[in-house]
């Protein structure tokens, strides 16, 4: 692809693929880390 | 004046006045001086995090690495791309909860919090200071060698320059400056190294036409094993560069102060979004750019001026004047930053932590001030006399302050049996493991990384030394109790605020210092 040879873009775009969809699953698994975040001001719990 | 030095001065009077505008909104009190009040969101979160941490290597060190080793240089490139969601994946969340509830305002004294011990304090201040003059002076070069660029002054010359506007810069406010002028920085410098990508393809016709003429230079290039293929089975030393930029980040305390100044724990899920985004966009351009110069400036003196000038060849002199300005800006936003974080550790956590008797805040002002300068003039004098690679400065730095902290942070939230023995004994054995390792040249002679090195010597001596000693120096309950609640997912009880705590509010800083 692009020019590369085979073992250059397998590893270029598996590695970077593994970064975006370790981002990812990152993300949507600490959904619940919300319940943790308290207003400064109020003391209450912000959602 | 030239149209580049039009939009450098520019560049820096808007940067300047975002400074003023931060200097007047920041808090009265150490912990608004230092970690804007805990007030700061997501994107400047991630953003700051990310271009203070790599602005001046990216434009020369990863330039000359992919002009050097081609496509072997993307290992670096492919660590770096996950080190931000990496760190605040693991730290992130947990670090800003422990540090709020320890009461601790500096990375250097949440260590000693975590560790207690004045011991865990002095050991890690001095390493951090030791290694961010490496980094500081990294920043330096590459100010001094990109104002050359633009002005056509001496490199000498522009040194003294770039080098007199940092400091300069640097008294002007704490940390909200800093952190709110990398942000805007950030969106500049992923702007201009995509501005210099698009025009470096265009010139050479498209990437895969690049990688063709590339090939027609020397086919090892476009592999991921080097120049002759000399790092071909060579795993030590690849893993040690996936490593470096990856897991190193977790050991950087200027980096680590992000998390602590986060609004909200939470901050850090959409933080790591950005950072991903931000990388992806902005870490292998600088590499790839560097390659593209073999075909488009090819024979260059200094390999690290391959970014220049490429940019100087390929742009038209507005757009030139732009891009220039804002790899500026961006080297000096992280120069300020090491800078101010290295006038915190001198003053704050060993003139304000050891000194007997009261601090006042025009003492700890000028220490801080006095400690920055020193470095300033100490790192110009090194640059001129005898000026090292902006490369082997910023891997060398790195490599030590991974191989220094990273257990350390690590453990501090995710395994409470680590006590303080433990961490210094982790701190010394990594920083001399990693420098040994550097001036013995271990990735010739034995094929290992010095980072690689240093950091498995340092788990090693964390784990041994804490489980040895974990009846003679047993972890604190209050550091026990505070550790097992950042793992938990709730709100913070009141009864474990810091200062409220009468076990913790020893622990607090005086505030009225300031």
């Amino acid at each position: 692809m692009f020019g590369l040879p085979a073992t250059t873009t397998a590893i270029m775009v598996g590695v970077l693929g593994f970064w975006v969809v370790y981002t990812l699953v990152f993300y949507f698994t600490t959904g619940g880390w919300s319940v943790e975040d308290v207003d400064k001001d109020t003391g209450e719990v912000t959602r | 004046m030239s149209i580049e030095l039009v939009f450098l001065v520019l560049y820096f009077a808007a940067m300047l006045g975002i400074g003023v505008w931060a200097a007047r909104r920041k808090s009265a009190t150490t912990e608004g001086f230092l970690l804007a009040d805990r007030s700061l969101g997501p994107a400047v979160t991630a953003l700051r995090l990310q271009s203070s941490s790599m602005s001046g290597y990216m434009f020369l060190g990863a330039g000359s690495l992919g002009y050097s080793q081609g496509y072997f240089g993307m290992w670096y490139a492919l660590g770096d791309v996950g080190g931000g969601v990496l760190n605040l994946s693991i730290l992130g969340r947990r670090m800003r909860k422990l540090s709020a509830m320890l009461g601790s305002i500096t990375s250097i004294g949440y260590l000693e919090h975590r560790y207690p011990s004045p011991w865990t304090r002095a050991i890690a201040a001095a390493v951090a200071l030791f290694c961010m003059f490496f980094y500081v002076l990294a920043q330096f070069l590459a100010g001094g060698q990109g104002l050359a660029m633009v002005t056509g002054l001496s490199v000498d010359v522009s040194m003294i320059i770039a080098v007199s506007v940092i400091i300069g810069y640097t008294f002007l406010g704490g940390y909200l400056a800093v952190a709110y002028t990398d942000f805007v920085q950030a969106i500049v410098m992923v702007i201009g190294m995509l501005w210099i990508l698009v025009a470096t393809l265009q010139y050479v016709g498209g990437l895969t036409a690049g990688h063709e003429q590339l090939a027609a230079v020397d086919a090892d290039l476009l592999t991921m094993w080097g120049v002759d293929q000399q790092y071909l089975g060579e795993w030590g030393v690849i893993i040690g560069a996936v490593l470096i930029f990856s897991i190193g980040y977790m050991g950087w305390p200027h980096v680590n102060v992000s998390h602590m100044a986060m609004r909200q724990p939470s901050v850090a899920r959409r933080a790591g979004l950005y950072a991903t985004g931000f990388n992806l966009a902005f870490i292998p351009a600088a590499y790839l750019i560097g390659m593209m110069a073999l075909v488009i400036v090819p024979n260059l003196d200094n390999p690290e001026l391959a970014i220049f000038e490429v940019a100087a060849t390929v742009l038209p002199s507005f757009a030139l004047g732009i891009v220039m300005a804002a790899i500026m800006a961006a080297i000096m936003s992280t120069a300020d930053a090491l800078l101010l974080q290295a006038g915190t550790i001198a003053s704050h956590d060993l003139w304000g932590r050891f000194r007997k008797g009261a601090v006042d805040e025009r003492s700890s002002v000028n220490v801080s001030r006095i400690t920055v300068l020193v470095l300033g003039v100490i790192g110009v004098v090194l640059a001129i006399t005898e000026p090292p690679g902006v490369f082997s400065i910023v891997v060398f730095a790195t490599s030590v302050l991974g191989a220094a902290f990273v257990p350390v942070y690590v453990c501090a939230v995710w395994w409470k049996k680590a006590n303080t023995p433990g961490a210094l004994a982790s701190i010394v054995v990594g920083t001399v493991a990693a420098v040994t390792a550097q001036l013995t040249g271990s990735s010739d002679s034995i094929g290992f990384d010095p980072m690689g090195i240093g950091i498995t010597c340092s788990v090693i001596a964390i784990v041994v030394v804490s489980l040895l000693t974990q009846r003679s120096s047993p972890v604190p309950e209050h550091v026990l109790v505070a550790v097992e609640e950042a793992a938990r997912v709730r709100p913070v009880p009141a009864r474990l605020a810091a200062g409220e705590d009468p076990t913790l509010a020893s622990q607090l800083p005086d505030l009225d210092r300031r």
